[in-house]
C-alpha cells in the first residue's frame, strides 16, 4: 500500500509532547493505529 | 480497543490512537479513559490526509454529535483548555480510520470510516494481526 511509506516518515507528538515517528511503531513489531474523530 | 488491549498486545502489536488537537488534550483524554497506549497528536491532520480518511457531511455529523452530546463535551473541553487554539485543529467533519501494519511496512488492514459511527471492529484488527 503506497501510503504507508509516507505515513512512516511522519512524526507526531504524544501526550507528553515527545516526538514519535510512525514508522518506528512497525519497524520491528506489527502496529495498530486508530484515527479518531476527536478526543472524548 | 482499551478493553481488548491485552488481546492486541498479545499479538505483539504496538498500539496508538491519533487525533487532532494538542498534547494537553491528548493527556486529558488518555487519563480520562485510562488508555494504556500512546495517544498521538496530529494538529494539521496530515496523517488523516495521507491515509485518505474522509470527511462526513455536515448534516450527518450535526445529528450524530447532538445525539451523542459530543458537542457539549467538546465545548467543556475547550473551556478547560482555552478557546481559540483548537478551532483550526479539530474538525467535527473529520472521520476516523484504522491501519494495521506488519513489521517492515506491509499493510494488513486499512479502514476508512464512511460515517461518524463507523468504527473498525477489534476482531478485524486481531484478524489482521494473525
Amino acid at each position: 500500500m503506497e501510503r504507508v511509506e509516507e505515513l512512516g516518515a511522519m512524526a507526531l507528538r504524544d501526550a507528553d509532547d515527545r516526538e514519535v515517528r510512525l514508522g518506528e511503531l512497525w519497524r520491528e513489531r506489527p502496529a495498530v493505529l486508530v484515527w479518531i474523530r476527536h478526543y472524548g | 480497543m482499551r478493553d481488548r488491549y491485552q488481546e492486541l498486545t498479545a499479538k505483539g502489536a504496538n498500539l496508538a490512537v491519533i487525533a487532532a488537537g494538542f498534547p494537553a488534550m491528548a493527556k486529558d483524554f488518555q487519563q480520562e479513559y485510562r488508555l494504556p497506549f500512546p495517544v498521538l497528536v496530529d494538529t494539521p491532520r496530515a496523517t488523516y490526509a495521507a491515509l485518505g480518511l474522509k470527511r462526513a457531511s455536515r448534516l450527518g455529523v450535526t445529528w450524530t454529535s447532538l445525539r451523542e452530546l459530543a458537542l457539549l463535551r467538546g465545548v467543556l473541553k475547550l473551556a478547560r483548555h482555552g478557546v481559540g487554539a483548537p478551532k483550526a485543529q479539530q474538525s467535527l467533519l473529520q472521520l476516523g480510520g484504522a491501519l494495521v501494519v506488519a513489521p517492515g511496512g506491509a499493510v494488513k488492514l486499512v479502514h476508512r470510516a464512511t460515517e461518524t459511527r463507523d468504527n473498525v471492529p477489534v476482531d478485524a484488527l486481531l484478524e489482521a494481526l494473525r
